[in-house]
């Protein structure tokens, strides 16, 4: 999954500055939510898609004479409600892919788009880190190889369930890609700056 | 069929449409990162709306 998790990333290029990185801080990963994770959506705009066109046949049947009295109003209804569905496929899919994280040297960035114009960035340093753990279930999830990160902070935790997003104590990522190894990963460098200072 | 009032709202809704879909651009264009897939995406999503509009001011303009 090369696209799903990039390494070999330039940190100095202007794009990454709204991450404030430190000095030396170089960005080790940056990883995206795993595209099997927006199927959900996609089939639901897929069928909201589909549903004038079979609501048209079936009036088309019931009606003796046709609908061609009312195309026109027919054609303005429908191109309007196709430009919402697109806008809101293109809204969501912002929202799905502009999900990033980063794993730099020292820290583990999440950021995480919120909807229009909306973002929020949480951050832990890798030397706060306790546990990291990876949940695969399902059907999809095991074929994909994606799932759930939770990775457990020596912060004091705002709840005890690590399956709520973006709180204290656990910091928890869903639809990861390959999240056996990003676990793997995010130890060996909490491990390695552990080492360093140790 | 089509009175002004329907167009007048029908234009109303575009133009609401067009600020939202601005909006998005403006927030590619910001936090894209470099080779991602937001240009071909972005593309994509331009010439459905564009395809959708041109076909029903056709199909509205002729009937």
């Amino acid at each position: 999954m090369p696209h799903l998790i990039e390494e070999h990333i330039n940190s100095n290029d202007p794009a990454f500055l709204y991450l404030n990185l430190h000095p030396g801080e170089e960005i080790k990963y940056a990883v995206r939510h795993h595209w099997a994770g927006f199927l959900t959506t996609l089939l639901i705009v897929l069928a909201m898609g589909l549903f004038p066109l079979f609501l048209l046949f079936a009036i088309g049947i019931g009606f003796t004479n046709g609908v061609s009295d009312f195309v026109p109003i027919i054609t303005v209804l429908l191109s309007g409600y196709y430009i919402f569905l697109l806008t809101f496929l293109f809204g969501s899919w912002i929202n799905f892919y502009y999900d990033i994280i980063f794993i730099t040297n020292e820290r583990l960035i999440n950021v995480s788009q919120e909807g229009l114009l909306s973002r929020k960035t949480s951050e832990l340093s890798l030397k706060q880190v306790q546990n990291v753990s990876a949940e695969v279930t399902g059907f999809l999830q095991s074929f994909f190889n994606y799932g759930l990160l939770i990775v457990e902070t020596a912060g004091g935790g705002t709840t005890d369930d690590p399956h709520k997003p973006g709180l204290q104590g656990y910091f928890t990522i869903t639809d990861v890609p390959d999240p056996n190894r990003l676990a793997r990963v995010i130890l060996e460098m909490h491990r390695a700056l552990v080492g360093e200072e140790g | 069929m089509l009175n002004s009032y329907i167009l007048i709202g029908y234009g109303l809704f575009l133009a609401i449409m067009l600020v939202v879909n601005l909006l998005y651009f403006f927030q590619v264009f910001k936090y894209r990162l470099p080779g991602d897939a937001s240009i071909p995406v972005l593309s994509t999503h331009i010439f459905l709306v564009l395809l959708i509009l041109v076909f029903s001011g056709i199909y509205i303009g002729i009937k």
